[in-house]
């Protein structure tokens, strides 16, 4: 996967929440993939906050549907990550 | 300003009361145990499924810590009880207690609904009631029977919970060094955690855990840095022995622990063995994990339904009595 800003954060989902290398894409509704859960959603917006110091609301969550709604969200937030 | 500095007064017991009934996670989630005992740090917890109530617990809690003392009746001059689980919406728990133990027709009884940062809001009023008594000693009685408002169906919230109070006695020493504090609201966050009506009319609990992360990340570290920064005599938070958070669960106190770079022998868990037990969780966790507690500087941070936030950092004395026992015990 090439260093760009958005893989660097695919990269950083995958090792938080134990997919396999490539598992996940941009694009791909993170709601149907194998790992998420309530509980990995909260470990993963906790690993977000104390990476990047930005919190997202549970409604700001529930507006994204993509891996990369996520990232956006919180590029918006933090002006790029 | 919700900063306040109090002499003169000292926790002097804690007795904590657990309820009965084991109730493991893996018996709840089955496979799934493994991950949120990893995520959250929870594997047992314990409930009440007896029919027993509050003011049983508070009975119980309360007659245990006033055995110790020579004339309860007459010293004994503020009973305080905070709960957000009362038996009854009223007549409050405080005036039945007081009559049921036996304390003064004097004693200056008060319920409070709060939640998880009512340990410290309690120990505060405790303080500040005494000074303007004659009464050399309150009574705090502090806990909640959560999982009544948590159907086993609920996979979510109910391997969070356990049902627990405690009971601690506030009392006047004149050679105490000065208790900080530090309370705050942050309103804005009050439907994180709030009760609704369930279709058979019953409350039930709802939590958004998200947002309850997110206030607790903003506000529960600064809340203690911002005690620090306030009192210059408190000295630097690195100096203090102990550190005991609200169990809310793992993620968030690990988060908080980061954010302060706090070191691992100073944190004092007991979320794994007891739970989140709610307004009960600081004195419960003080109890069954603190060896050599006496004597030693102490950080509390209770946090939670509200949003609502009590940071205090006081020194225990050096003869604390601090027991924890089930309620059939």
């Amino acid at each position: 996967m090439s260093e760009t800003p958005i893989n660097s954060f695919l990269v950083f989902v995958e090792k938080e929440l134990g997919f396999d290398e490539s598992e996940i894409s941009a694009n791909q509704q993170f709601r149907s993939s194998r790992m998420w859960s309530s509980i990995n959603a909260l470990f993963l917006m906790t690993r977000i906050a104390e990476e990047w110091g930005v919190v997202l609301s549970a409604s700001e969550l529930a507006s994204c549907t993509t891996f990369e709604d996520i990232y956006l969200m919180i590029s918006a937030k933090k002006d790029g990550i | 300003m919700g900063f306040s500095k109090i002499s003169g007064y000292s926790v002097e017991q804690i007795i904590g009361v657990l309820a009965p009934k084991l109730e493991s996670n893996e018996m709840l989630l089955g496979k799934d145990a493994a991950l949120f005992f990893e995520r959250t740090g929870i594997r047992n917890r314990w409930v009440e499924d007896g029919g027993k109530t509050i003011f049983d617990y508070f009975l119980k809690a309360a007659s245990c810590s006033l055995e110790k003392l020579t004339a309860p009746s007459q010293e004994i001059a503020v009973l305080i009880c905070i709960t957000q689980t009362p038996d009854i919406p009223f007549p409050n728990l405080s005036n039945r207690l007081q009559h049921a133990l036996g304390l003064s027709n004097s004693t200056i009884c008060l319920d409070i609904n709060l939640g998880c940062s009512g340990y410290v809001y309690g120990l505060h009023l405790c303080m500040k009631l005494l000074s303007s008594t004659a009464g050399k000693k309150a009574l705090l009685l502090t806990g909640d029977l959560s999982t009544a408002f948590i159907p086993t169906s609920n996979t979510n919230l109910r391997p969070l919970f356990s049902d627990a109070v405690a009971a601690t006695i506030v009392s006047q020493c004149e050679e105490s060094p000065s208790s900080f504090f530090n309370l705050l609201s942050y309103g804005a966050g009050a439907n994180a955690i709030h009760a609704v009506k369930g279709l058979d009319q019953q409350f039930v609990m709802e939590m958004q855990g998200l947002d309850v992360f997110n206030f607790s990340f903003q506000y529960v570290a600064k809340s203690i840095t911002n005690l620090f920064g306030q009192y210059s005599e408190l000295g630097n938070k690195d100096d203090i022995d102990f550190f005991v958070f609200h169990q809310a669960n793992k993620l968030i106190i690990e988060s908080i622990k980061k954010q302060l770079k706090i070191v691992d022998d100073k944190l004092l868990y007991s979320i794994g063995d007891y739970g989140n037990t709610a307004v009960a969780s600081i004195p419960i966790t003080l109890i069954s994990q603190a060896k050599n507690i006496s004597g030693k500087s102490v950080v509390f941070s209770g946090f939670g339904v509200g949003f609502s936030v009590g940071t205090c950092a006081l020194r225990l004395p050096n003869n604390l009595r601090l027991e924890l026992l089930h309620y059939d015990d």
